[in-house]
């Protein structure tokens, strides 16, 4: 008997000290994450040797791509291996239209990585002809995130007359898209693409809307406080030096508060602005910068002497400017950092 | 008649296999558990329950073939029935292919089990079975019947261990045939090209028989395909039938 529990106090013993190297590796891992992909082999031949089992490979690393987004999200938002891994996902699975819908919206929405959302979307497109959701997102890309662009809103149109002509397309992307082809409003366009989303039983999903809708709340104050300003320029022939003699002459709108923690101040220009927008704003700019700070770094095999360089070698048409009017961007070229 | 009473005996004594139930057993764990990943994969989670389930289907038949298939004629040797059975007046063909018969009727058995069950879950959970589900289940089971021919000719001419061995690793190389003939360009002119591709047509091409990724996501396939490679499967398959007759017609037992 005693020699029995001994050997199970042992046992037990020994369950705990793998439970232990199990938590080491854990955290060895977490210093590692996303590097995985890294190991992957190349996407074409992963597609031979899983011996039949394609979708459930790309299940599995859809999955990991879910927890990787979440993960991101919460983190340093580099999102630096997503378009990698959701390329393996439809390697190995090319119907698979939701990675390509939701991995479109991800690279363009959160790592403002446009044209790999583009590109993976386009490429969804062709493999799934029948999928009137694919063009739609693609649409909606081109409406919000390149409304500025020459042509957005003609591809835009394009995208979205060919959602509504495929089968099973819901009626608001057929208005949406008559809609677009006469007088539209893109305001209109966003907050009904986030709230149809903030119904969605996915948490991820529904998270990602519920800040988009607060976010729209935060641009219609920011504009309502801009029409007080506009309204005392008007009355007292000047821009009011603080948001206080704003609020003192009576012509301020109820003051809101930013539930994602920013705060509304008042520029030197004359002009109320958003903390949160602006900082969602700097990251997506700086996002912008990095991919192009390394996409001049794999042509020219170094990090350009400064930002400018980008421009010169065709990059981009125009810097970005940073958000706030107060601020410039900090290169260092020794490293290809922006800050 | 001869050939069938065999197959009914081998039937019989394969369904009492208790390897079979704990393959089943796992094959229904994995199935349902499936459900489990679905949750947290932004409303796949009825694409990832048929994925698991075809899967599964293709995997544990192949698992069945190989445990079950590679042992046939050792467990009569074994058992020394196989002397019994010879000294009757049969053909040794004849035996091959009714040892052949009874456990692909026992495949048939399996596949179309864990195919209702996993049509009864998909359906109590909200999801719809297209057409193509049901083909690639067909061309699941098509896929079982040559490997099982394959296990039959080496349970004619190996140990149980080996055949298993050397079955399982086709299994897996089957599904990678491609890339024999998807060469690199450095490859062009040489011999090892040319060798490449003849062992891409001897080794059975297993990916034909995959239509996962269209039934997963209820893409419709063209009844030509389907066709042709019923006709390949059936081909090679009475090629391994033939050579596991012949193996175990020079088979000194």
């Amino acid at each position: 008997m005693a020699r029995r529990i001994i050997a199970a106090v042992c046992a037990f013993a020994v369950f705990l000290g793998a439970v232990a190297a199990q938590r080491q590796v854990n955290a060895v891992r977490a210093a590692e994450q996303g590097e995985e992909i890294l190991f992957l082999p190349n996407q074409k031949l992963l597609n031979h040797f899983t011996g039949g089992m394609n979708n459930v490979v790309a299940d599995l690393l859809w999955l990991r791509c879910i927890q990787y987004i979440a993960t991101e999200s919460k983190g340093e938002r580099n999102f630096t291996w997503l378009n990698q891994m959701l390329n393996t996902v439809v390697q190995l699975d090319p119907y698979f239209g939701d990675a390509y819908r939701y991995g479109g919206m991800f690279l363009a929405a959160l790592k403002a990585d446009d044209d790999a959302g583009i590109a993976l979307l386009e490429q969804g497109v062709i493999a799934n002809p029948r999928n009137h959701q694919l063009p739609y997102e693609l649409a909606m890309i081109f409406l919000l995130n390149r409304k500025d662009e020459p042509g957005s809103k003609e591809r835009a149109t394009h995208y979205l007359s060919m959602a509504a002509a495929i089968d099973g397309c819901p009626e608001f992307v057929r208005e949406l898209a008559t809609q677009l082809q006469g007088q539209y409003n893109l305001a209109d366009v966003e907050l009904a693409m986030w709230n149809r989303m903030v119904d969605s039983d996915d948490k991820l999903l529904r998270e990602v809307a519920q800040r988009k809708l607060i976010e729209i709340d935060i641009r219609a104050h920011t504009e309502q406080l801009n029409q007080a300003v506009l309204a005392f320029n008007q009355r007292a022939g000047r821009f009011p030096e603080s948001i206080q003699e704003l609020a003192g002459a009576g012509i301020m709108p109820i003051p809101m508060n930013d539930p994602l923690g920013g705060t509304f101040f008042l520029g030197e220009d004359g002009v109320m602005r958003n903390t949160t927008l602006l900082d969602e704003e700097k990251k997506n700019r700086l996002k912008v910068l990095n991919n192009l700070l390394k996409s001049y770094k794999n042509k020219e095999d170094g990090w350009p002497p400064n930002l400018d360089a980008l421009v010169a070698k065709g990059l981009i048409a125009q810097l970005p400017d940073h958000p706030y009017p107060d601020q410039t961007w900090r290169y260092d070229a020794a490293t290809g950092s922006v800050e | 008649m001869r050939i069938f009473t065999i197959a009914q005996n081998t039937f019989r004594e394969s369904i009492r296999d208790k390897v079979l139930y704990v393959l089943l057993f796992f094959a229904a764990v994995t199935i349902f558990g499936s459900k489990a990943l679905g949750w947290i994969s932004i409303g796949q989670d009825i694409k990832i329950v048929k994925d698991i389930a075809l899967s599964a289907t293709s995997i544990f038949g192949i698992l069945i073939a190989i445990f079950v298939g590679t042992s046939l004629i050792y467990k009569e040797i074994d058992k020394r029935t196989l002397y019994t059975i010879l000294a009757q007046p049969m053909q040794r063909y004849e035996f091959i292919l009714g040892k052949y018969l009874g456990l692909v009727a026992l495949l048939a058995v399996v596949t179309v089990t864990m195919t209702v069950v996993s049509s009864v879950y998909i359906l109590l959970l909200g999801g719809t079975l297209h057409l193509t589900f049901f083909l690639a289940i067909l061309l699941i089971y098509a896929k079982l019947m040559l490997i099982t021919a394959f296990a039959v000719l080496m349970s004619s001419l190996t140990s149980p261990i080996l055949g298993a061995i050397i079955v399982f690793s086709v299994a897996v190389f089957g599904h990678a045939t491609e890339v024999f003939r998807d060469l690199p360009p450095q490859f062009d002119g040489t011999s090892a090209k040319a060798l490449l591709e003849a062992a891409y047509y001897v080794i059975p091409n297993l990916s034909n028989f995959d239509l996962t990724r269209e039934a997963a996501n209820g893409i419709d396939v063209s009844g030509a395909y389907v066709v042709w490679v019923l006709v390949y499967g059936l081909m090679y398959t009475v090629t391994l039938l033939i050579l596991a007759a012949l193996a175990f017609q020079e088979k000194d037992v």
